[in-house]
């Protein structure tokens, strides 16, 4: 919940890895996938991984927004910046992720009206300042995002605010984990389940994953001890034949989760028939639409909108490594060509993707993970 | 336990206590001392470190606050980035309502104390004893002046602000997670708040909670609240640590 730079008690961690130690089966290897970004963030910020048994094995998912926005979407965005008379709102880490044609960032050094807002609220209050511009908010993320969105299409209409619109990219965290799960290249054993996600849409959507899959779920806090915890609580399913979904951050999470705020996103949103997730393809009713009663803000109805699909860079293994198929490090890109500064793919963008994770926290490579020898280190 | 083994933690938890205290410190942080059984222990924990450094330095901003009120004192006096030293068992209720609210005034905070511990993740930095080793207060002394020059030679070295990790450009939207915050004053039709957020004001959309009370805890994300922690959600701090006892090295018993 909180970025801190030091989270100490040496005493409680300890018991919590001696416990993991305790309770994982050395006969069997686990591969357990954080689907959300701030996870895999903590993970590598604070050297989780390699405090596990080596039988445990850390899968890093889809769950940073910013990291499964496609191409393509990017390019749209980037023509919509460049429309005249617009302006063009965004979260931080958007500003850098690279379409076919450069970032926002670019667009915006080459003279694009293109603005960082903390949240969508901020675009409609842009709005408000200029009625003589067009602005439009590039909304993206899960279900932590999505209700403030809404709740800013609510104000905008019931403001009578005619010069504000949406580029919707939301996305849900229901299907692109069970096709995670339908993917024959996986074989996972459980999910640390995401935090605030969780706060919207409680934990009953995440049933299906122990119902109709048979892999165990733990919806988990975002400080180090709450992970420890999450893994062992995982592994001791494992160890008692259990497979259910369980609550690690019940001082946050309620299993209901936020009823107005799922209220809002249905009058608000629609469920789009498919979209395209970066590494994962197109996947069913994955992500959310403005709703027909909102059309007016819906910025794909209001411009001309290009549409098409981008292929990623061929070097990029983004894709391969967003369903934990491969590693950051087993990218050929990683570290050299792509890097926090100069990224290729989106993973190295956001501070939560797996990318930037391992880069910063230096798990450059996992053979020497953990040395001293720094001059076994790539040159970048 | 040979006392090699338990020094050595020890040790270690003083040296970075002291090192990030001394980070805070050099970026103008103030340090509050806090005790509420023992007024006493604040006060002398505030005044050796107030004191010069042996250099000659003079010592950091180092204030005691009285006893009673202690929430609400801090809440008005302290500045984000400062940092409170709490002197006190794991059971003390202000104490634990005070580092339940830490994160929403940027405060950092160093838990000291003997007995049982706080629940994990009460606090930002423990230095806790185990149950022989309860101290009196001249141990506590011994704990302040130990503390305080180890912060006096961080403080002393020049690359002390060199050696915070620096992330890059985070944005708290991108990833997804929600910020802790304090309401300041709900407005009229409870639709908005004004909130403490990592110690800054902001104006934040309520909408989808029930209209919330002054000093209320709120999680929120992209400039709108998703749940009041003060409303009927249970009151886990964080993880609780598997029952059993550790020792220093790992090895449980």
């Amino acid at each position: 919940m909180r970025y801190v730079d030091e989270y100490r008690d040496p005493a409680a961690a300890r018991a919590l890895v001696h416990a993991i130690h305790e309770v994982a089966d050395p006969d069997r290897h686990v591969k357990v996938m954080e689907v959300c970004g701030g996870h895999t963030h903590t993970i590598y910020r604070h050297g989780i991984e390699e405090l596990l048994p080596e039988q445990v094995e850390l899968v890093h998912g889809p769950g940073c927004p910013v990291c499964v926005i496609p191409m393509g979407r990017v390019d749209d965005a980037l023509h919509l910046a460049r429309e005249p008379n617009v302006i063009f709102t965004a979260f931080g880490d958007m500003m850098r992720v690279p379409g076919s044609t450069g970032s926002l960032l670019d667009a915006k050094a080459d003279g694009a009206d293109i603005r960082m807002v903390y949240s969508p609220m901020d675009a409609l209050a842009i709005a408000e300042r200029e009625p003589d511009r067009e602005v439009v908010f590039f909304a993206v993320g899960f279900e932590t995002t999505s209700p403030s969105t809404a709740v800013t299409l609510l104000r905008a209409r019931d403001s009578g605010i005619t010069n504000f619109s949406v580029f919707c990219n939301h996305v849900t965290i229901g299907p692109p984990l069970r096709a995670i799960l339908a993917s024959p290249d996986l074989d996972l054993d459980g999910f640390i389940g995401p935090g605030h996600v969780s706060t919207v849409i409680g934990n009953e959507p995440y049933r299906f994953v122990a119902e109709e899959f048979g892999k165990p779920l733990v919806t988990t806090g975002f400080e180090p001890l709450d992970i420890l915890q999450a893994i062992h609580m995982l592994l001791t399913q494992f160890a008692e034949g259990r497979c259910e979904v369980e609550n690690q951050y019940t001082r946050v999470v309620r299993d209901e989760g936020n009823p107005k705020a799922l209220g809002l996103l249905a009058e608000v949103f629609a469920l789009r028939d498919t979209f395209e997730w970066r590494g994962l393809g197109f996947i069913p009713e994955s992500a959310l639409r403005v709703a027909d009663g909102f059309a007016a803000f819906d910025a794909e109805l209001r411009f001309e909108m290009p549409g098409v699909r981008v292929a990623d860079p061929p070097a990029c293994e983004c894709g391969e490594v967003l369903k934990g198929a491969i590693k950051p490090w087993e990218c050929k890109v990683f570290g050299t060509a792509c890097t926090p500064e100069m990224p290729i793919g989106t993973c190295m963008v956001s501070a939560e993707g797996a990318c930037a994770a391992y880069y910063n926290f230096g798990r450059f490579d996992e053979r020497i993970a953990g040395t001293d020898d720094v001059t076994a280190l790539p040159v970048v | 336990m040979t006392s090699a083994e338990w020094r050595r933690p020890v040790e270690d938890d003083l040296a970075s206590i002291a090192m990030s205290l001394a980070r805070r410190l050099h970026r103008g942080a103030r340090l509050w001392c806090v005790s509420p059984n023992e007024a006493a222990q604040a006060r002398a924990f505030a005044e050796r470190f107030a004191r010069p450094s042996e250099g000659g330095a003079p010592g950091p901003s180092a204030v005691a606050l009285p006893a009673d009120g202690l929430v609400a004192a801090l809440r008005s006096c302290a500045g984000p980035g400062d940092a409170v030293v709490m002197i006190a068992d794991a059971s003390e209720p202000q104490i634990r309502e005070l580092a339940r609210r830490a994160p929403a005034w940027d405060l950092t905070t160093v838990w000291i104390g003997a007995g049982d511990r706080p629940t994990p993740g009460s606090a930002d930095l423990l230095f806790w004893l185990d149950d022989a080793e309860r101290t009196s207060d001249a141990d506590l002394d011994e704990l302040a002046r130990r503390l305080s020059e180890l912060t006096h030679v961080a403080l002393a070295d020049p690359g002390v602000g060199d050696v915070e990790v620096v992330e890059g450009a985070v944005c708290v939207t991108c990833a997804d997670e929600g910020q802790l915050a304090e309401v300041v004053e709900p407005s009229a039709d409870g639709l908005t708040a004004t909130v403490r957020v990592v110690g800054e004001l902001r104006d934040v959309d309520t909408s989808l909670i029930d209209p919330p009370a002054a000093n209320d805890l709120l999680l929120i994300h992209a400039g709108s609240v998703l749940q009041n922690l003060d409303a009927g959600v249970e009151g886990t701090p964080v993880a609780q640590a598997p029952t059993g006892t550790v020792t220093s090295d790992g090895s449980a018993s």
